[in-house]
């Protein structure tokens, strides 16, 4: 057994060896500072219109507060998966308020010259998360209470906006039909509809890349920046398209629908009494094959489905949704 | 003991390469196949309205088995693809041979199929594949009797599972999600991959209740309603007429008086429940059988 364990030892001291020669590597040290950015929808809101990026069912939104749970960094050498660097701090932070340049919150020193596999995460308030000072003690407080992930306040604005809750559901008092049918459903003039949903969506992504090229390189004495970006749009997605987003259509209408009170505001509440199929507006323009939550049981999982999907890195780089867990 | 008596030089020029060299391997032919869920006992639909199906026939395939944990544009190359389609009789718990998966042995982590409508990057209109051609251009057809009230009203849905222009061509309908388990090692000496469809899960969200009725005709009311099985006309200038749908062995359905049944239309919530239970609701069970099960 001896003999066996002392060539076995050799070999993997070999194999770490071989693996730098075969496969590239670099001497020395650098360092990584970690950014946290907001697509530039959750600080400008989107406008309704008929291009690809805008909201094509007449809807302008803004957010009033993106609050979101980010951290959990877990990045490996590409050569050598057993050499890592982890940065463990979660941050509950406003996205409405970080500036264009990001928010420098990780920054690691000492890291091995070479190209680094990146993985991130989206988890829970509860466990340990800092509040960043974007966000206040109460809405923090809530977070942490819940669990959950983001808490996002935004307004859906239309000159000429209706909601058609589900009339099997809705509790419209004395709101009076503005006249027009979402399939069998009554509408009502509501030309401002805000939405208020706080939400677990705990989520790991990676490893990230960006053109297929994964991860990012430190160079020896060299200073790396990469970014972890949340989209903003993506509750407005039509479903769950697997390829870029070029292909994607944004859609507003179905959470309008959502309002089953006529009170003005979506809550998550009402989002959990509504099944997919109550809503005539998710028809056949939506592709619900593949969420990252199934079965879809109510709008609330399809929000948080949706809300799993917006971690991207370096801008529109793209991260796998739940892979592989790392163990260490 | 045996020592390893192989010379270090020879390990020290080989071992860069094999550091980098992909583990190798083997073409394999896996059977598939697919079994619906006999049930024992009426199915609940939404509300807890007792269904008994009389035909459930889902067109499936092709489908995909993919390395990455996730289907979709990850998987351009499939590690284990069949092509073919079938039509699954999904209220039969005999498993129905439907053909060979072809690839190579390796993990599989995710999968994703059509249900024998497959929309083509280079094609605005999916093409309508055999299995689904045998059920009229559909995906899935039912039929069955469900109980709403006392009331037995037979009702017939087809529904086609497509991608359109407005969503994504040339991606198959169904992916697996990342709430799914899935993970297999391929090695070739598998006995099947067999997939089980339980129409249990597409009829759990779907409202049947909205067809039956219980009104008469109100004062300057137009139009039709039920009260029960009776059909009334209502007509504001003159006398409500009524008609006992029974007496024909028909039914009424709200708004639209006898009938023989309900036939689920496109854009009815009931259709919407089924499409989407097919597509996101709850999945379909993978069953490796290895040999000597």
């Amino acid at each position: 057994v001896r003999n066996k364990i002392e060539v076995v030892g050799f070999l993997n001291l070999l194999l770490v060896g071989a693996a730098a020669v075969g496969c590239g590597g670099d001497a020395g040290t650098g360092s990584l500072t970690a950014l946290l950015e907001a697509e530039d929808v959750i600080v400008d809101g989107i406008a309704a219109g008929a291009d690809p990026e805008n909201i094509r069912d007449g809807w302008d939104v803004t957010f009033d507060r993106y609050i979101s749970t980010v951290g959990d960094l877990d990045m490996h050498l590409s050569s050598n998966e057993d050499t890592f660097v982890e940065g463990a701090d979660v941050f509950v932070v406003d996205m409405t308020q970080v500036p264009s340049a990001g928010l420098d919150l990780w920054q690691f020193d000492g890291m091995r010259a070479g190209r680094w596999e990146f993985n991130y995460a989206t988890p829970g308030a509860a466990d340990g998360a800092v509040r960043h000072t974007s966000v206040s003690q109460a809405d923090f407080d809530e977070l942490v209470a819940n669990d959950w992930t983001y808490l996002i306040d935004g307004t859906l604005s239309n000159a000429e906006g209706q909601s058609c809750p589900p009339a099997a559901l809705a509790q419209v008092g004395s709101a009076t039909p503005n006249g027009n049918l979402s399939g069998t459903n009554p509408c009502y003039d509501a030309p401002s509809v805000r939405f208020v949903v706080g939400a677990s969506a705990e989520t790991s992504y990676g490893p990230c890349e960006v053109d297929e090229v994964p991860g990012f390189a430190v160079t020896s004495g060299g200073s790396t920046t990469v970014s972890m970006t949340l989209h903003g749009d993506h509750i407005f997605f039509n479903g769950f398209p697997e390829g870029d987003e070029g292909g994607v259509m944004r859609l507003a209408q179905w959470l309008a629908d959502c309002d089953l009170n006529l009170d003005g505001t979506v809550t998550s509440a009402e989002l959990q009494a509504i099944a997919p199929a109550q809503l005539p507006e998710l028809d056949d323009r939506f592709q619900l094959g593949a969420p990252t939550i199934a079965p879809l049981d109510t709008m609330y999982t399809y929000f948080r489905a949706q809300l799993k999907t917006q971690g991207h890195f370096q801008g529109e780089g793209s991260c796998p949704v739940d892979g592989t867990p790392h163990e260490h | 003991m045996r020592r390893v008596s192989v010379p270090l030089w020879v390990l020290a020029c080989a071992l860069p390469l094999a550091a980098c060299a992909e583990t190798s391997q083997e073409r394999v032919q896996v059977p598939l196949e697919v079994v619906g869920t006999e049930a024992t006992a009426p199915i609940e639909a939404l509300g807890g309205v007792p269904v008994t199906l009389t035909r459930a026939d889902l067109a499936f395939g092709p489908l995909y088995l993919c390395a990455a944990t996730q289907a979709g544009e990850l998987c351009e190359t499939a590690r284990l693809e069949w092509l073919d389609t079938v039509v699954v009789d999904a209220r039969s718990g005999t498993p129905q041979p439907a053909g060979d998966l072809y690839g190579v042995s390796g993990v599989v982590q995710s999968w994703m199929y059509d249900l024998a409508i497959s929309a083509q990057l280079t094609q605005e209109q999916p093409f309508v594949l055999p299995a689904a051609e045998a059920l009229g251009g559909h995906s899935l057809v039912l039929e069955g009797t469900a109980v709403v009230s006392g009331i037995t009203l037979p009702f017939r849905a087809e529904v086609p599972v497509q991608q359109t222009s407005a969503t994504e061509l040339g991606v198959p309908v169904v992916r697996k999600s990342q709430s799914d388990e899935f993970f297999h090692d391929v090695t070739g000496a598998e006995q099947a991959l067999r997939i089980r469809f339980d129409p249990a899960t597409w009829l759990a969200g779907v409202d049947l209740r909205s067809y039956v009725q219980f009104e008469t005709c109100g004062p300057d009311q137009a139009g039709v309603v039920c009260d029960g099985l009776v059909e009334w006309t209502c007509d504001p200038d003159g006398a409500p007429v009524s008609r006992d749908c029974s007496a024909q062995g028909e039914v009424c359905i709200a708004g639209s008086g006898c009938a023989e049944g309900v036939v689920i239309d496109p854009s009815s919530e009931a259709f919407r429940a089924l499409r989407n239970g097919l597509t996101s609701g709850a999945r379909p069970e993978f069953v490796w059988v290895e040999g000597g099960e």
